[in-house]
């Protein structure tokens, strides 16, 4: 325990050359109360990443985009993004709380997480303008050593997407909860993308589910699939064999939902 | 670092380090305490500023992060309206509507959604009330239940529309017959939208409330009053223990075990005490060693002395190691880590079956342990309680069927928003002033001076404004903490507990497992009722007798039997209160009966069905009535002599008659079309009922104490002992004052309360205020009515006539003849303090009740099951209760919301587990999560008026009993759905889940 260090870069530059010293500072929720065990802080508060671009084609939200500013433009974002968005934390934080933050920091009972896993997001950083899968980010999120800043998200507008959540109550985090999208890619085709949270460290792309729709699994088929997913998800909260079966019965749903 | 933002308008640039919270910026540096301190990681919101216009948590905002932004707190709103000749702005409509609607109870979160509330009339000026939920939504209120705050919000947007609203008083419905038929259901919460075209929007905060006749003469008493102290809580005044600076203060930590159970073999404080800026550290070794109990209870304590400020032993995770005191709090954390203890594992019993097993490690072993009852360290029993009334075997013999089942309730968090908080210092006098949030002041002056080594007259408490307690705040739990720093450094101290330090530092509901055997005739009579309880007091024993023995004595005590077991009813209860290595239970609202009422709810609900009768029938046919013996009062009374009690009032049948009518139960229950969910096959719809009771106070020995005096002006100070924890008491006792008195509320100045000035009160518990203390307000107010009419009567006699004192009558500020001549109370107060025969006309009462009158109430609920999934939610809560007469609907109709809604977690999300080390799961209000405004169900209120005749004003008890029912009225409904039969609470998905698995 010691004295925090702060500081406010004006550029990119300026930020990545004070990575070494400090970690990022975006709307601080996650982080101040951790602030005794980093030396700095390094806010990007003037960094000016809270940039929401909505095209027909791409959504690209800047890392500091306010999760607020996200519900704010839910008529131009996918309505389960927005839903999950709402129900990853309470009006007082979500005006704080920055989308690059809740991917460095929300857990596998993130519904934010869960919905972006389910957009395919991708992760852009910095240095050198990379784009990474946000499913890789979070695999590695704890041992990044090289440190590198979120600048933005960006991911395809589906053509339809669905979440769904079991609680204890309405606004308690989820037990279980099931993001599906489904995109039109080339020539009419369309794929569907299924992520699962509510359980560990981060939400869980359920790959095995969308490579057997693609080759024409069942709805029961896929289901079970994403049962088989939480099959060890037992912890505190709910059991494995809970979670396991309640993934199953999200999954049917959503997907005929999606499938129509 | 220095910094600049623009603060209500003015700008600023403060000096602060980095790591410092904007919370504590603004609290600390530019004393701005409007802003609380609920929590650290922004779930409770008590802290909110407008950032950039936006609410936003400052406990989880770094204060350099604001540097050129603009920020607005409660203080920038409106002020009192009177200022003296200095005009003043007067309260913000915001302010004014959350006074008016009576949103405020314990005032501690009321600044954060005001200025919540403004952030969004400054986007909408007329929101809807889905808006005004979501932004209120990063508020948690313990108190409120969200309706009466969500209304001010709409009230004050009407306001600044221009639009005219309704008065309050306007909506009090007054016919004593059934109110309304069950199909106007739909219509009896209208937010918006009126009938009178000159009401444009309409405004419904009040109660319903079937009015008892003999209170219709009553001016004050039954009056929607605002609170007396709500502009200082709307305002955001330094009102809390923590409002307070103080020159050279040191802030206080503790250093909490890290293991369940151990003996402590080594602990060297050397490195911490050489730290710059430690003031003191405090080890077992340092202090005197005393035997005493955390319990705010009358003496003598009914209970084991076995708790120590500092042991050589920690009993649970969390529990207390040393005491710190430094010049900040940063300074004070890292002084906690450089003290090293060398622990002795000891094996640790974290499940209460094991406690009395053979061979279990014994949890209370020292020496000094002093015994209370039956309690046996040896064998890990803090207390145990057998009670047999009739004859338990003889009417088994007599049922058609025995019906036997296990229950489980769990540990729950009080989860008040104002954490556990105490400021001591040495006065001018070198008397130790402990300003601490407590319920039971007296109480730790009493309990505290022995393990200090002080005299009691050497200490004085002051219990400021209190945040909220609910029963968490009736234990001496942290006053030693500072206290005993105090005095090591002679310098005034604070200490506040951390949220994680209030789950797994504070006390908590007893967690038990609860065995019912119930015989009954084929025709719905009760024969016998038996119930045995395994209580879990966690590590120490406080309040372990006598939570547990109300669990029995009120929830036991309700279904009787019929026929000639009303008249000799056969009920058994035997409980067993065990020790284990967990954080202890203490007391929290209800006080052991939701533990009760789980079971016996659960229960009735199970019988019923199997013997396919009417459940509202077969509760009544065999509830207590009017007029008959509380059958547990010639058995047990809270481990002190027990004495026969008559039920003087019971208002059941009318409870369930307009419940059964406000919940639209006929057009429900038994539907098989309003079961289902059209298009939703997998959703089912439920509705379940609960009938509980209570207690009001504990006979023969709850005192309340209170004097009033009158002013030069004919005002008057009323001082009492009572300590009002946002319940709207202060209130309440005002009214029966001024309703005494013939005077408005405002011009009774209530002081509440310092043990230096203040009559004794045992403190604010067992739902005792208005009725206790009530009873001496009115006693000390009568002396004072008639030394008033005593000089009325000779100011305003004439040659001619005489004037008895007794034929004046004091109304409108005025003392009035006969004759219809008056003298005002200012004329008579300067009479008497100035012109003649000069006294203080003064009056001191006090009251202890020889009955505990029971409130009586019909709790309903409403619930969608998700068949697949096992998720619930609770569509509506509805509660008729008989609480005696009702002296302010909008601060009781504000307890029984509050208290629905805490109901409602304990049946649905909260609940605290351990993991095999004895870990807390919950150190948070993210995984341990409370209702908040956005997810509320609808709630209503009933009130149905008895007129209790041990009492003046004719009150009951309020405070408590909703707790009791919503649980098994939730778990009942989702039986009444989908046939789930839940046995542990809370219903959670997967319980719900497991039940309807077990059916296949």
């Amino acid at each position: 325990m010691g004295s925090l260090n702060y500081h406010r870069p004006k550029t990119i530059k300026e930020t990545l050359a004070l990575m070494e010293k400090g970690v990022p500072l975006a709307g601080g929720t996650a982080l101040t109360p951790q602030r005794y065990d980093v030396a700095a802080v390094i806010d990007l508060q003037d960094l000016k990443l809270d940039e929401l671009k909505v095209g027909k084609s791409k959504i690209r939200i800047g890392a500091t985009v306010k999760l607020q500013a996200l519900i704010k433009t839910q008529r131009e974002i996918p309505q389960a993004l927005a839903q999950a968005c709402r129900q990853e934390a309470a009006l007082n934080i979500r005006n704080a709380a920055t989308i690059g933050g809740a991917v460095m920091t929300c857990d596998g009972r993130s519904p934010l997480l869960t919905a972006l896993l389910a957009l395919d997001a991708s992760v852009t950083t910095e240095p050198g303008n990379n784009s990474e899968p946000l499913e890789k980010l979070l695999e590695k999120r704890a041992e990044r050593r090289k440190p590198r800043l979120i600048v933005a998200l960006e991911m395809m507008p589906p053509k339809r997407m669905v979440y769904e959540q079991v609680s204890r109550s309405p606004a308690d985090r989820p037990l279980v909860c099931l993001a599906v999208a489904e995109h039109l890619i080339s020539q009419g085709k369309r794929h569907v993308v299924a992520a699962l949270g509510g359980y560990g460290e981060r939400p869980i792309r359920l790959t095995k589910l969308e490579e057997a729709l693609e080759k024409g699994a069942s709805i029961a088929d896929a289901a079970a699939l994403a049962e088989k997913a939480y099959s060890d998800a037992g912890d505190a909260f709910a059991s494995a064999a809970y979670r396991a079966e309640i993934a199953g019965v999200l999954a049917r749903r959503l997907l005929t939902e999606v499938q129509g | 670092m220095m910094i600049h933002f623009t603060l209500n308008g003015t700008p600023i640039e403060i000096d602060v380090p980095p790591e410092t919270t904007l919370l504590t910026a603004l609290r600390e540096e530019l004393g701005i305490f409007g802003v609380k301190h609920g929590c650290e990681t922004g779930e409770c919101g008590a802290c909110t500023v407008l950032f950039d216009g936006e609410p936003v948590n400052s406990c989880v905002m770094l204060a350099v992060q604001a540097d050129g932004h603009e920020l607005v707190t409660i203080e920038a709103l409106g002020e009192h309206p009177q200022h003296g000749w200095r005009e003043s702005k007067g309260l913000d409509p915001l302010q004014q509507a959350f006074v008016d609607t009576g949103a405020i109870q314990c005032g501690f979160c009321t600044p954060a959604m005001i200025l919540a509330a403004r952030s969004l009339l400054e986007e909408e000026s007329n929101p809807t009330e889905a808006q005004v939920r979501e932004v209120l939504s990063g508020v948690l209120c313990r108190c409120t239940g969200y309706i009466k705050p969500v209304q001010a919000v709409l009230r004050a947007a009407a306001i600044l529309r221009g639009e005219s609203v309704e008065p309050l008083e306007a909506s009090l419905p007054a016919p004593p017959d059934l109110f309304f038929p069950p199909d106007d259901v739909e219509d009896s919460r209208t937010l918006l939208g009126s009938d009178s075209p000159e009401i444009a929007t309409q405004i419904s905060v009040m109660p319903r409330i079937q009015i008892n006749p003999r209170t219709e003469a009553y001016q004050t008493v039954g009056s929607p009053e605002p609170k007396v102290d709500a502009i200082k809580l709307v305002t955001g005044k330094p009102a809390f223990t923590a409002d307070i600076e103080m020159r050279g203060m040191l802030v206080a930590k503790v250093l909490h075990s890290p293991v369940a159970h151990a003996r402590i073999k080594r602990i060297d404080a050397s490195k911490a005490r050489a730290l710059p800026g430690v003031a003191a550290v405090l080890t077992s070794e340092d202090i005197p060693r005393v035997a005493y109990s955390t319990a705010g209870q009358s003496d003598p304590i009914p209970g084991p002395l076995d708790t120590f400020s500092l042991d050589n032993k920690v009993r649970f995770f969390g529990d207390r190691v040393a005491f710190v005191a430094a010049e900040t709090e940063e300074i004070a954390e890292q002084a906690l880590h450089l003290i090293e203890v060398e622990y002795e594992p000891l094996p640790a019993i974290l499940d209460s079956a094991d406690a009395q097993a053979e061979g279990a490690v014994q949890i209370h072993d020292e020496p000094d342990y002093v015994n209370f009852a039956d309690s046996d360290p040896s064998r890990n029993l803090a207390a145990q309680i057998h009670i047999d009334i009739g004859d338990i075997e003889k009417g088994f013999s007599e049922a058609d069927q025995i019906f036997e089942a296990s229950y489980e309730v769990p540990k729950v968090s009080p989860a008040h928003i104002e954490p556990h908080v105490v400021v001591t210092y040495w006065d001018e006098d070198d008397r130790l002033v402990i300003r601490t949030s407590t319920q039971v002041p007296f109480h730790v002056r009493r309990q505290i001076a022995p393990v200090l080594n002080l005299p009691a007259k050497r200490i004085r408490v002051i219990k400021p404004r209190i945040g909220g307690g609910f029963g968490g705040k009736q234990e001496v739990l942290i006053e030693d903490v500072a206290a005993h720093l105090t005095i090591a450094t002679g310098r005034p101290v604070r200490f506040e507990f951390s949220r994680a330090e209030e789950f797994y530092g504070a006390r908590t509901r007893h967690p038990m497992r609860i065995s019912m055997k119930t015989g009954v005739k084929n025709d719905g009579t009760i024969t016998a009722n038996e119930m045995r309880v395994l209580s879990d007091t966690g590590a120490y024993g406080c309040h372990a007798l006598t939570v547990t023995g109300n669990t029995g004595h009120k929830a036991m005590a309700l279904y009787v039997g019929d026929g000639p077991y009303r008249e000799s009813p056969n009920i058994r209860f035997y409980a067993d209160i065990v020790y284990t290595n967990t954080p202890p239970s203490g007391a929290y609202r209800g006080y052991g009966v939701p533990q009760g009422f789980w079971p016996v709810e659960r229960h009735m609900e199970r019988i019923t069905r199997s013997l396919n009768l009417d459940p509202l029938q077969f509760r009544l046919k065999n509830a207590l009535r009017a007029g008959e013996l509380h059958p547990f009062s010639t058995s047990w009374s809270e481990g002190r002599e027990p004495r026969p009690e008559i039920i003087n009032t019971c208002g059941l049948e009318d409870c369930v008659r307009q419940g059964r009518s406000g919940a639209g139960w006929d057009a429900k229950f038994n539907n098989p079309e309003w079961h289902a969910v059209e298009g939703k096959p997998h959703l089912r719809r439920g509705i379940g009922v609960a009938l509980v009771m209570q207690g009001t106070a504990i006979p023969y020995l709850d005192m309340g104490g209170a004097s009033i005096k009158i002013n030069e002006d004919g005002s008057f100070n009323l001082l009492v002992g009572a300590t009002d924890l946002g319940t709207g008491s202060d209130t309440v006792l005002a009214q029966l004052a001024a309703e005494v008195l013939g005077v408005p509320v405002e011009d009774i100045i209530v002081y509440s309360s310092d043990t230096d000035f203040t009559p004794f009160d045992k403190g604010a518990y067992a739902s005792s205020t208005t009725y206790i203390s009530g009873a001496a307000v009115v006693d000390a107010t009568q002396k004072v009515a008639e030394r008033i009419r005593h000089r009325a009567a000779r100011m305003l006699r004439t040659e001619k006539e005489a004037i008895q004192p007794d034929e004046i009558v004091l109304r409108d500020r005025c003392a009035w003849s006969p004759d219809g001549r008056s003298i005002t109370l200012e004329e008579i107060a300067l009479n008497a303090l100035h012109h003649e025969d000069q006294e203080q006309i003064m009056g001191v009462g006090s009251f202890v009740s020889p009955v505990a009158p029971p409130p009586f109430a019909a709790q309903f609920a409403e619930v969608t099951v998700d068949v697949e999934t096992g998720q619930v939610i609770v569509d509506k809560l509805l509660m008729a209760v008989d609480s005696g007469v009702i002296v302010n609907p909008l601060t009781a109709s504000g307890q029984v919301e509050g208290g629905m809604t805490q109901a409602l977690g304990y049946a649905v999300c909260e609940e605290m587990l351990y993991d095999e080390d004895g870990r807390p799961r919950e150190v948070d209000f993210r995984d341990y999560h409370i209702f908040a405004a956005h997810e509320m169900p609808d709630l209503e209120t009933i009130f149905v008026e008895t007129f209790e005749t041990s009492h003046p004003f004719g009150v009951k008890a309020v405070a408590e009993i909703p707790m009791n029912g919503v649980a098994p009225a939730v778990a009942n409904a989702v039986m009444d759905a989908c046939g789930a039969d839940v046995l542990i609470a809370p219903v959670t998905p997967e319980r719900v889940w497991s039940a309807l698995k077990s059916q296949e």
